[in-house]
């Protein structure tokens, strides 16, 4: 997904400031390491009971599973509600949620025996919770941010958005516990998205009984916690689902989720042990509190790390302007120095050299062709852009948008690095909608933007952002190439396995050989956990494990 | 009178309409799109055209706004892009967090600014008074954001008093409050003093001394009543401000009030939200000034309409 953190700008730069003077380290530098540990330390048995608490940056936009599709809001409807599978553990291993499966006929049939579950208000899962919810997310006026990642992939799909057809012919219920799900093509991908919030069980009557309004604000799910309340503008109570399907979990009885947005308040807040987490309540520690706390020698060790399976690029539009000529593209990319973007990002980030981050299970290539290594080196660059037909370099603009702080600091030393060969960049910020609108329409010459997984597949990032199928939603830099996309076709068809990794391994070095994007740095997810909360890890494709966390005595 | 407030209202109404068509040109001359969006990269065109036209963006302007103020009238604001509730809901769920906080800090400014102005009328020129104006110009020199963090930090944080930050009771309205106190009192210190000395020198006072009126009678019956006018003006101004949302304070305690929810508005393209609080902000503003233009000639007796 495209990244966009519903975080609120204000004064942060002010707070950051004074938060940094606070800690007494304002002069100190970080050099974290890059490959800190991603779970917190779990020597203890599990305690039951307690409570969590937790600052949340913003109230949730959605509760309802077929509208959410941001990690704020992740972070309640994975509480809240169950898929078919899920992750397990810290891992990209897809493992039964709340079915067991088995595929068939060449991987076009996917059969999912339902466990015995209870949806909170004692009704039970069956089949149709699942088919209920897959056409919510394929109904139009939902607005399901989900419906492209079943459409048309699930036979029958395009009839039923169409309104040609009153169910969809690929989901059957064999029985009241057996969902056969038949697929156009056969695809590695699926059982992934079918760990995607989007696709879990609602409870029919409830749905069929309740506006839809009412159901986002109001969630019946099966899930580890149940919401208690909330209290506009100030806090959302979870407690324990005493009948959970999974025996002995979870351990916390119950979860405040404290409406602040304040990165020094939020500070304070751990630092005081009145929270027990930063994390993905707040997108990661806020970029304001990463210093103060990672130089103060007693919280330092609380901080847990993980590099995400996202990137952050500058694309460049391949069909207008100088960036339209490759010899252009190339000569850009020796410009940027992506260890000075690392320092501006207080070492939270990984210098990029392609567009699969390290942290993809497959796709990433531990040696590029040559054709397709770049290195900081303006001197060539300068060479390069003089052979390209620009020697006195060109003027442009690089477009940013607000969603996140660090992004605009980025583009600044973009364009410091570029003015050094002669290309004259000026910065536009914009929100994230005009952003967006612009980026669609092709407006935007060089753009910084940032893409996170939705699943752990090298198509995701491929095959949805340089696909000429994807021009102009995703694919925003126009880059059209019949090779390319014949291989990334080739690939979505193909069974999981080496010869289907080789297969995006040759799309990615032809994309990268041409330049459409200057990847800039893989980012590193970061979270503050006291050392009395336990059962804490990161999965890459989830947010936290609230259902396996337990809270141990402590003084405070 | 009842001819002037009439008046009046029909005005505020007149302004209203134009800070409404303002408004919603500036916010959708921008070109921003908000159904991609709300729907997602993964979107196919024709959900995202299907959402357009369930937010009537495919109409021409002028349409959209007829249509709006017809929804206006009838207490509909709309609905929010991002979160997709109510602008009304959303509004009245922080108008209460907002009121809170300002009455409570319009009053703690008056409690600081008034005495402070008065006492440094009374010796003007004085030590006392220099120490005074001092303390004010401070005062009025503090950013906000710095004395809110230094109140968090040490009262909040060190001490343990109060709340750091966050909403709810009584309790975490006192920090922000006081940081807006603080750095607005002096604007009050500074305009009664001055009007404090232009009434003192003035023959009614030296007659009601002549008569031997005590001095604290000289002070709040005769003197303070003349001299509080601009204070009332620039009081009205202040607090239908402060209704519209304290943004810099609700950012700093991360105080769930109408700046908050203006500011993420906008950070967000949110239109129907950014209408709605504009408006809301616009009506106080409105709303007060007529207040205090009927309270002049309730302190005044010289004032009528």
């Amino acid at each position: 997904m495209k990244r966009n953190k519903l975080r609120l700008l204000g004064v942060v730069a002010s707070v950051a400031m004074i938060g940094t003077a606070l800690a007494g380290c304002g002069t100190q530098t970080a050099t974290p390491s890059q490959s800190g540990s991603d779970t917190a330390t779990n020597s203890t048995q599990p305690v039951y009971g307690g409570t969590l608490q937790m600052d949340l940056s913003s109230q949730f936009p959605h509760l309802d599973p077929a509208k959410a599709y941001d990690t704020t809001s992740y972070e309640a409807v994975l509480q809240f509600f169950n898929q078919l599978v899920t992750y397990q553990g810290a891992t990209n291993n897809i493992v039964p949620d709340l079915a067991t499966y088995t595929i068939s006929d060449g991987g076009k049939v996917y059969t999912f025996n339902i466990k015995q579950a209870k949806f909170w208000n004692g009704d039970p899962v069956t089949a149709q919770s699942f088919i209920t919810e897959f056409e919510r997310v394929l109904n139009n006026n939902m607005q399901s941010g989900g419906q492209g990642f079943i459409d048309p992939i699930i036979k029958g799909s395009a009839a039923y958005v169409a309104g040609k057809a009153n169910s969809v012919s690929g989901l059957q219920a064999l029985n009241s516990n057996t969902l056969q799900i038949t697929l156009q093509h056969p695809s590695a991908t699926f059982l992934y998205v079918m760990a995607m919030p989007f696709f879990s069980a609602v409870d029919p009557s409830y749905i069929a009984a309740h506006p839809e309004s009412y159901i986002d604000l109001h969630p019946m799910g099966t899930g580890p916690f149940e919401l208690a309340s909330y209290t506009p503008g100030k806090d959302y109570v979870l407690t324990k689902n005493p009948n959970y399907f999974v025996k002995g979990i979870p351990y916390l009885n119950k979860i405040v989720f404290n409406i602040n947005n304040s990165p020094s308040a939020v500070l304070f807040h751990f630092e005081q042990g009145q929270t027990g987490l930063i994390s993905w309540n707040q997108g990661g520690i806020p970029s304001e509190d990463y210093l103060p706390l990672s130089n103060n020698p007693t919280y330092s060790g609380d901080i847990v790390k993980k590099t995400e399976v996202s990137i952050n690029y500058l694309g460049l539009n391949c069909v207008s302007g100088p960036t339209k000529h490759v010899a252009v593209r190339r000569a850009l990319e020796d410009a940027v120095n992506k260890q000075v973007l690392v320092r501006i990002l207080d070492g939270l980030a990984l210098p990029a050299n392609q567009i699969i981050p390290p942290s993809m299970p497959s796709g990433y290539e531990p040696t590029l062709p040559a054709q397709d290594q770049y290195t900081y080196n303006p001197t060539l660059a300068k060479q390069l852009l003089a052979k390209a037909g620009y020697p006195n370099g060109f003027n442009t603009t690089i477009y940013t948008d607000n969603s996140n702080p660090s992004d605009l600091k980025t583009a600044e030393a973009i364009q410091q690095m570029f003015s050094q060969i002669g290309v004259h960049a000026q910065v536009n910020q914009t929100s994230w909608n005009t952003f967006l609108t612009n980026n669609e329409t092709g407006k935007q010459n060089m753009f910084t933007l940032a893409w996170i997984e939705d699943f752990p597949d090298p198509s995701d990032f491929l095959n949805t952002l340089f696909n000429t199928n994807q021009i102009p939603v995703n694919d925003s830099t126009d880059y059209s190439n019949q090779q390319v996309d014949a291989l990334l076709n080739q690939g979505a068809l193909m069974p999981a396995g080496t010869a289907r990794d080789n297969v995006y391994k040759q799309a990615q070095n032809i994309i990268m050989s041409q330049a459409p994007w200057i990847p800039l740095v893989y980012p590193v997810y970061d979270a503050a956990v006291q050392p009395w909360v336990k059962g804490f890890y990161i999965n890459p494709n989830l947010v936290d494990p609230l259902q396996y966390m337990w809270v141990v005595p402590h003084n405070s | 009178m009842i001819a002037y407030i009439i008046r009046r209202i029909g005005g505020s109404i007149v302004v209203l309409i134009g800070i409404s068509i303002i408004t919603f040109s500036l916010a959708y001359l921008v070109p921003a799109n908000p159904a991609r969006a709300i729907v997602g990269p993964h979107a196919s065109e024709a959900l995202v055209l299907q959402v357009e036209k369930q937010l009537g963006l495919n109409e021409p302007l002028p349409v959209r706004y007829v249509h709006y103020m017809g929804n206006l009238l009838q207490g509909n604001l709309g609905t929010s892009y991002v979160l997709d509730q109510p602008v009304t809901t959303l509004i009245s769920q922080r108008a209460g967090a907002t009121a809170q906080l300002a009455v409570t800090a319009w009053i703690a400014e008056l409690l600081i600014g008034i005495p402070i102005g008065i006492i440094s009328a009374l010796y003007d020129r004085k030590a006392v008074d220099h120490v005074v104006s001092i303390l004010a110009l401070v005062g009025i020199s503090l950013p906000v954001f710095f004395v809110g963090l230094e109140l968090m930090y040490w009262v909040g944080f060190k001490l343990g008093w109060l709340p750091v930050g966050g909403t709810g009771g009584f309790n975490f309205v006192i920090l922000p409050a006081l940081t807006y106190a603080i750095t607005g009192a002096a604007y009050y210190a500074r305009l009664l003093k001055s009007s404090m000395i232009d009434v003192m020198s003035s023959d009614y006072i030296r007659t009601a001394r002549a008569k031997g009126a005590s001095p604290n009678r000289v002070i709040f019956g005769h003197a303070l009543r003349n001299a509080i006018i601009p204070v009332m003006t620039y009081g009205g101004i202040d607090i239908a401000s402060l209704f519209g949302g304290v943004v810099v304070i609700e950012d700093v305690f991360g105080y769930s009030g109408i700046g908050q929810l203006t500011v993420q508005a906008i950070n967000n393209l949110d239109v129907p939200v950014i209408m709605g609080t504009v408006l809301f902000a616009a009506l106080f503003v409105v709303l007060f000034n007529l207040l205090v233009d009927v309270l002049y000639g309730i302190v005044d007796p010289r004032i009528t309409y």
